[in-house]
Parts: C-alpha cells; structure tokens; sequence
C-alpha cells in the first residue's frame, strides 16, 4: 500500500475513534436531574392543621434545633419562625380556611445509619430534635402551603422519603381531605403507601415527639405503624387504599386514628371513620379495630380478648392469630341480606385461676364457644353503629355491586343511596373459633 | 434459537440476515408489550373500566386472526417483504405512494412512542430537556437499525427475558393488594365500551404491520402463521396482568383516572421495609419497551424506503431518524392529554386504516389481479402481470417486480428461481419480459450484471435443487444488484 494511502487509513480510524469518544460523551455525563442529598431538604413527615385551631392549641412552634448551621436554637429566638409566619400567614376571615402545615425535615449528617449511639456530627445524634428541623407554613391549599414552606428552605423540598402524613381531626371533620390529598396523589413523589393518619387534637403535636426508641420522630410514628400491622393489630389502610375507597360507591375509607397520651407517647386509639374525603366518627373502642379486621379477613390475626371460663371461676386470656372471613350476599325482602362467616385460630396466652384445666377439651371447647359469643356481639355491635352512622367501612356495598349488579342498578346509585339501604340491610354472623395451643403449661 | 447470521457489510456474495420464527415473535413481543402496557392499557381502561380485559380478549381474537392471515400470506412468499409485496400488487406509482404513507407512518408512530416515553420520563427527570431522551433513544435505535436485524434481534433476545421477568414479579408481588370482586360484575355497562377498548388494542395489534417488513428475513416463513396462534395466547397472557391488575387493586374509578395505571401499581410494590420503591421497575420496562418499538419502526422505515429507492438502508437510518427526532420535538407542544387523546381516538382509526385495512385491500387487490391474469379471457395471463405478487400461491411465472420474481415463479413450498430473484425490482409487468410458464427456466439477460464477480452465468440458472442457503444467497441478489445500480463505480 503506498504511504499516502496508509495515512490516509491512519487519519480515518483516529477520526472514528474520535467520534465514537464524541459519541460517548453524553453517556458519561451522568445524570441530569441528579441532586446530591445534602442540596435537598428530605422531608419525612407532615402535619397538618387548621390555621386557627393549631395557632391556639400550638405550644412549641419550632424545634430549631438543627444545629448551628440552622440558625438558633431557642424558640424564643428562632427568626426562621418569626420570618415564617411572617412571610406565609394568612389573615383576615380568609384564615379560618387556611391550613397550617408542619413539615419534619431530615438534617443531614444527622440522621442516624444505624442503631448505635450519637455523638453528633455526620454520625448522627442521639437527640431526635437534632436530626431533624421542623418547620411550619400556612396555605389555603397543601400546595401553596409548601409552596410557602419552601420560601423558608433553602435547598429544594423532596418528598420521596415523605412515611407519614397526620390530619388533625378538626380538618378532617370540618373540611375533609379534599384539599390535603389531591397534591399527594398528583405529585410523584410522594408514595402512595405513606401513612395517612388522623391525629385527634393537634396534628402538629405529632411532629414534635420525641420518643426515646427512634432518633427519628417521624419514623417512628411510621414504626409504630407497621408493626401494628405485622402484629394484626391495624389493617394497613394507607393513603393509596384510603384514596381508592374514598371513590367507592359501596365503601367508605377508614383512617388510623392516634392520640398523643403524654409527651412522647402515641397511642391508635381506633379508627376514624369517613363519608367519602370527610371524617364523621371514630370507633367507639379500641377492640372495634379487631371487629373491622375480622370482617375484612385481614390477617393474622393481633387482639387479644379475655373472657369468662364456662362453668368455672376465672378468665382467659385468648388471642387470635390467624383470621379468615366471607362475606355472600342475597336479596331477602327487597334488602341485602349478608351471611358473614369467619373463621379465627388463635391460643390461649394466660388464665387468671390455677383451677382452669386447659389441657381439658372440654374447657377448651367452652372457652371457644364463649370467644365466638363475644366475638360475634362485637361485630354485631361494630355493624350496628356503622348502620346507625349510614357509613360502610367494610365495603358490603361493593359485594352487592359486584354480586347482584341488576339489583345495585336499579336500586342504587350515589354512595348516600347506598348508605340509606346500608342501615336496612340484614346480617347472619357466623364465627367459627379454633384454638391451636395452650403455651408451655399443659393445664 | 440463535441462529441469526450476520451479513457483511458489502459483500456481493454474502448472505442476507436470516433470522427464526421464533426470534421473530420475540421481536414482535419486546416491541409490543412493554410499550402497550404503558399506553394502550391506560387507554383501554379509561373506555372500558373493569371490563378491559374482556375488550381485550375480543382485541386478541380479532388481532391474532388478521396476524395469522398476513403471516399465512407472507409465508406462501418466501423472500418478499411487504413492501415488497405492496409494490408489486400496486405497482410502481400505487405502490411507490403508498410505500411512503406507510414510511410516513412508521416515523409517526416512532416519534409518538418518544412522546409519550419523554412525557414519562420528565415526571421523574423534571429539568431534562425531552430532547436528551429524544437523543438518546434515537440515537441507540439508529445504531441498532444501522448494524441490521441482527443487533436489534439479540439485543431483544437477551432484555427480553429480564423484562418478562420482572413483569412477572410486579404480578405476583402486587397480589396481595389486589381484589378480584372489584372486577365484577362483568360487562355492566354493555357492549359499547368493550368495542371501543377493543379498538384499541386492535390498534395495537394493528400497528404490527411494521412487523411483516421483516418476514422476508425468517429462515422458515411457512411457520409464522402456524405459530401466531401460540403467539395470540401469549400476549393475551402477558396483558390480562395489566388489564385486570389496576382495577383490582385500585378500583375501576380511580384505575380510569390514573395517568399511568401500571405504573402507580409497580409503586405500591414493597416488601416489608426491605424492597420499596421499585418505580425503577417500571422505568425500565417501558423505556426499554420504547426504544424496541422506536429502532423496529425506524427499521421498517428505512427498510421500505431502501426497497423504493432502491439502494442500502443503512444511508436512510441516519436522515430518517432525524425526521422522526424533529416530529417528535414537534410534539412536544402538545400536553400528554392531547397525546392520550389523539392515541385514544383518531390515531385509533388510523393504525386499524394502516396495519389491517390497506393491507387487506392490497391482497384483495393482488389477488384480483391474479386472477384477471389468470382467467382465460382476462388476455394477460403469461404476461407477467402483478398476480405475481402473490407469489407461491400461484403458478404464472416471473413476476414483475424484483420480489415479485423471486416469488412468483413458484408454487407454494418452490424455491425461488434465480431469474426470479435477479429479475426483482424491475418495475411493472409491462416494463418487465413478459412471461409465460416456459419463462420460469429462461435465462435473465440481466442477470449477468447482476452477478457477482467470479460467478459464472450458469449461476443464473440455478437448479431447483438449490440448497436451502444457496436459495437464501439467490434472494440477496435483489441487494446485490442495487447496490451495483446505485454505486455503478463498485
């Protein structure tokens, strides 16, 4: 091959190499929309509040204890607050719509890797107060309150780290979720599997625990939750299965609801109960969760119930683990009539007289039929109110829809038509009790 | 299943890119699925609500019957593309015009897939500019175009298997969530919208029109049709996940009402606090999905241009998927509502018009032509007219076009003569010699120009007892004799 040729072959591959290097450089830039974690402000958790209420019943605005990056400490100094409500309060009669949101912001190099101790710095603080900042913003919408929020931030608000969100109770009775979830489902962000709960007085409150089992407030409350949950004792209704509900024609969505008993201390204490996006009631006691889970099948099964031996003195303490239910439905007179069958396994955990002999089936077998009693009165009851208060939670609605669709078209067709055939429908409970061990003592 | 052979780039005696049945039908379904999961799934339900799947169970039998018609009719034509077969039928203005409505069409479709994919992409990417997912999907699917069947095959042959994967796992992981009863009752509001869902997917299936572009390219053509119907079964299988799985696990309203159905319902996978998430999933099945869809209609584009015009492919890759990349910044103005509607109504008419109406009526067409050739009294029987098109289904030989002829002098299970081959993409039959049945053994006088160097003339007259590959070899002629036209020089 002459020379000229030869560099002429030599120019071409280096040109192709070049290109091909040229061609690659948008694959190496990386990514576009990266943000390092420390350019974004993590928020874990929201409260939100009515403006009025939660500036009334408000105790400790801000915990400002972010450091010394984050400007003072105390709360009588905090000028990020005072800049805050400067800058996003709502006045005039406009207020009583406002809402007032707190938000718990991750500080980062604060937040805790692992279960070990604090020490502050990048490894993490033993003070919850420390690793994360909350703040607060007000808004006629959830929007424009973050949207305020953000004017108080200087790196940009993410939310998908967002566990848990609390509504006060005032909110949800006077105006609904309406305003508060439309954002959450649109941004996305946001997961739909966040909690979505009702706090009964003061959602700010929430924000602003500090319990000493998790250096992180809101993940705690997240905890508190889940393990709920994976103990049976709560149906994992979070905001993405209250959001389908709340559309439902023959069902009405339900809400964790919690209270704060002391300072640190958040206890479910049941269930908010709704009519579409507003809340109307709450169950009226804690073992309502469990009568609401029996009939949704959900498992396994958490509560615990003590009942009277048959025949002898004394109690057990006997608690399900495992819980299965059916639910059919036929016309009986013109209503629905529903034949609920469940079925629960559990064990016995304690008895209060030595002279109980379980390892007697026919105790067992009394003490059995006395759970199904109980059990089946409490459901009786549970539907009964929800009959009286014209809501559905446990959707027997979508049964007739899906089951006896010509019925359903002729007879119903809005949520409150349902609601109004809801209080004449007529039950069959049937409960089946099984108990699969005894513990450790064999009497 | 690998057996995918690769053609060099000039080379006048290599073999075209021959693939199997069976990597046909996974280029058909890595196209096809992910994609139709991400829209015609949403806008199925948003007609049909609960009652999606059985729209598209309607769909599947009506798609998989027009499936298995076209692939019985590429099957009897061993060697001839649609394109091909369109030219033929419709001869060079007819043909030529409608060739270009349906590169036209190609570039739509390819540059609505970027639309819809950048609309996605920047709910999670908010500051990218759409042109960089533009770039960079175009940019990987003209290479793939560019290196041939063979790059865009494998590259499916090996994602494809991962996607189904996780397709398989967002299933069963989301069934815990899910509630069979809100799928009930069935059909309760009638008819009207299980049709109108049903168009939908047939549009779906219509689209695959693009598909039969490359049937010249299968090593066993007559297997295409009988598997169709495995292939029907698979995807009806591969979409009653998603068709069923928003509304049972959101209810019918709100599954109506989401954006990106399939999506949100990968969003509600976690497992305990270990895996969550897995949005990622879904990034990935559709973006892949997109970019299949995308370098198959560039393909098929540059492919039938390359047929109409006569010289390599590979030089329309690079003009085209610029065209396809300035449509869809064109696009860009429009909102993801507009897309949606468009894709939910007229673009509805539009892929049934061009992936099952125009085809059936170039084969009514074909075969009328036939049979006036045919008949008798029709007077051009033995005259090389266009029934030829239909090529193993008939017995008149020679053909006017190139693929024509390599088709046409046959009956069904025949191979191809080579004067058949070598005489393709001569243009109609009145330009083309005329022929009669002794035509079929005839010497081509063009064949020697066509003929690859070293090759003696006696190769023109290859014997019915070609081997298989040899006969692969004699269909390549149609590109070999192009390029000679298109680069006299070489």
């Amino acid at each position: 091959m002459p020379r000229r040729d030869r560099l002429r072959a030599g120019w071409r591959v280096k040109l192709r190499v070049l290109g091909a290097l040229l061609l690659s450089l948008p694959l190496v830039t990386g990514c576009w929309d990266r943000l390092e974690i420390e350019m974004r402000a993590t928020v874990l958790g929201l409260a939100i509040d009515l403006a009025d209420s939660a500036a009334g019943g408000e105790t400790n605005t801000s915990q400002g204890g972010s450091g010394p990056s984050r400007g003072a400490s105390d709360p009588d100094t905090d000028d990020t607050r005072l800049d805050a409500t400067a800058s996003s309060g709502i006045q005039g009669p406009i207020r009583q719509h406002a809402l007032r949101l707190t938000a718990q912001i991750a500080v980062p190099g604060r937040i805790p890797l692992g279960p070990g101790g604090g020490g502050g710095g990048s490894s993490g603080s033993s003070d919850p107060s420390q690793a994360v900042w909350v703040l607060h913003a007000e808004g006629l919408t959830l929007d424009e309150a973050l949207q305020n929020l953000q004017q108080q931030v200087a790196d940009r608000l993410f939310y998908g780290h967002l566990r848990i969100i609390v509504v006060s109770e005032a909110l949800a009775r006077e105006y609904g979720l309406q305003k508060t979830t439309d954002f959450l489902l649109r941004n996305p962000q946001v997961r739909r599997t966040v909690w979505l709960v009702v706090a009964r007085a003061n959602a700010a409150q929430l924000m602003e625990t500090a319990p000493p089992l998790e250096r992180v407030p809101a993940l705690y409350l997240m905890a508190t939750m889940d393990h709920a949950v994976q103990m049976g004792k709560f149906p994992n209704e979070f905001f993405g299965i209250f959001a389908s509900k709340a559309v439902m024609k023959g069902r009405e969505p339900v809400l964790p609801y919690v209270e704060v008993m002391q300072r640190d201390n958040v206890r479910i204490s049941g269930l908010a109960l709704f009519h579409g996006e507003r809340m109307v009631a709450t169950t009226a006691r804690t073992f309502d969760i469990t009568s609401y889970m029996q009939l949704q099948g959900v498992g396994p099964g958490g509560y615990s119930i003590m009942v009277p031996v048959p025949g002898q003195h004394g109690t057990v303490m006997w608690q399900a683990f495992r819980r299965k239910s059916k639910i059919q439905v036929r016309l009986q007179d013109g209503v629905p009539h529903f034949t609920v069958r469940i079925r629960l396994e559990g064990n016995i955990r304690e008895k209060s007289q030595s002279g109980i002999q379980l390892n007697d089936p026919r105790v067992l077998a009394a003490i059995e039929q006395q759970v199904e009693r109980e059990g089946r009165e409490g459901l009786q009851e549970f539907i009964q109110r929800t009959q009286q208060l014209k809501i559905d939670p446990v959707g027997f609605g979508e049964y007739v829809r899906a089951r006896q669709p010509r019925y359903w078209d002729a007879h119903v067709h809005t949520r409150d038509e349902w609601e109004t055939l809801y209080q004449r429908a007529t039950f069959d409970i049937q409960m089946q009790v099984k108990t699969d061990r005894i513990g450790m003592e064999n009497v | 299943m690998g057996n995918a052979t690769s053609r060099p780039a000039v080379n006048a005696t290599s073999r075209p890119v021959t693939i199997s049945a069976l990597q046909f039908y996974i280029v058909v379904i890595a196209s096809t699925t992910a994609f139709g999961h991400f829209v015609f799934i949403h806008l199925a339900l948003m007609k049909a609500g609960r009652d999606t799947w059985v729209a598209l169970l309607v769909a599947c039998a009506l798609g998989g019957l027009n499936a298995w018609f076209a692939l019985w009719q590429a099957g009897r034509a061993p060697g001839q593309s649609f394109a091909m077969f369109v030219q033929s039928a419709l001869g060079p203005w007819l043909g030529s015009l409608v060739g270009a409505l349906y590169i036209a069409y190609f570039l739509v479709v390819a540059a609505l897939t970027m639309k819809v994919l950048t609309d996605f992409l920047s709910i999670m990417y908010p500051t990218t500019p759409p042109g960089i997912f533009v770039f960079s999907v175009l940019f990987v699917a003209g290479w793939g175009c560019y290196k041939g069947l063979e790059v865009i095959t494998r590259t499916m042959q090996v994602i494809l298997p991962v996607l189904i994967a996780m397709g398989v796992a967002a299933s069963l992981l989301s069934l815990k969530d899910k509630d069979v009863s809100r799928l009930m009752p069935v059909l309760q509001n009638g008819w009207p919208s299980v049709w109108g869902a049903a168009l939908v997917f047939l549009a779906m299936f219509a689209e695959m029109v693009v598909f039969l572009n490359v049937t010249n390219h299968v090593n066993q053509p007559a297997q295409l049709h009988r598997l169709s119907l495995a292939w029907i079964g698979v995807t009806a299988l591969m979409f009653l996940g998603p068709a069923t799985g928003p509304v049972m696990m959101f209810g019918e309203q709100v599954a109506r009402t989401l954006a990106f159905p399939t999506y949100s319902e990968i969003q509600y996978l976690h497992i305990r606090n270990v895996v969550e998430r897995l949005d990622l999933m879904g990034i990935l099945l559709w973006g892949f999905g997109s970019f299949f869809l995308v370098a198959v209609y560039l393909f098929g584009a540059s492919k039938w241009t390359a047929e109409l015009v006569g010289v390599d492919e590979n030089l329309f890759v690079l003009p085209l998927a610029v065209c396809a990349g300035a449509i869809t910044l064109g696009l860009g103005q429009a909102s993801r509502e507009d897309a949606y509607a468009f894709l939910g109504g007229t673009y509805v008419y539009i892929a049934i018009a061009m992936g099952i109406v125009l085809p059936l009526l170039v084969s009514a067409v074909a075969w009328m032509r036939k049979t006036v050739s045919l008949s008798p009294v029709g007077g051009a029987a033995g005259n090389g007219g266009p029934g030829s098109a239909f090529g193993g289904s008939m017995n008149t030989t020679g053909g006017q076009g190139g693929s024509v002829g390599s088709a046409g002098g046959q009956t069904q299970g025949q191979r191809p003569t080579d004067q058949g081959t070598q005489d393709g993409g001569q243009g109609s039959g009145a330009h083309g010699p005329s022929m009669d049945a002794s035509r079929d053994s005839a010497p081509d006088p063009h064949a020697d120009a066509t003929r690859p160097p070293g090759q003696g003339p006696t190769r023109a007259s290859s014997h019915p007892s070609d081997t298989d590959a040899e006969q692969r070899l004699l269909h390549s002629g149609v590109k070999i004799r192009r390029r000679v036209r298109a680069k006299p020089s070489q």
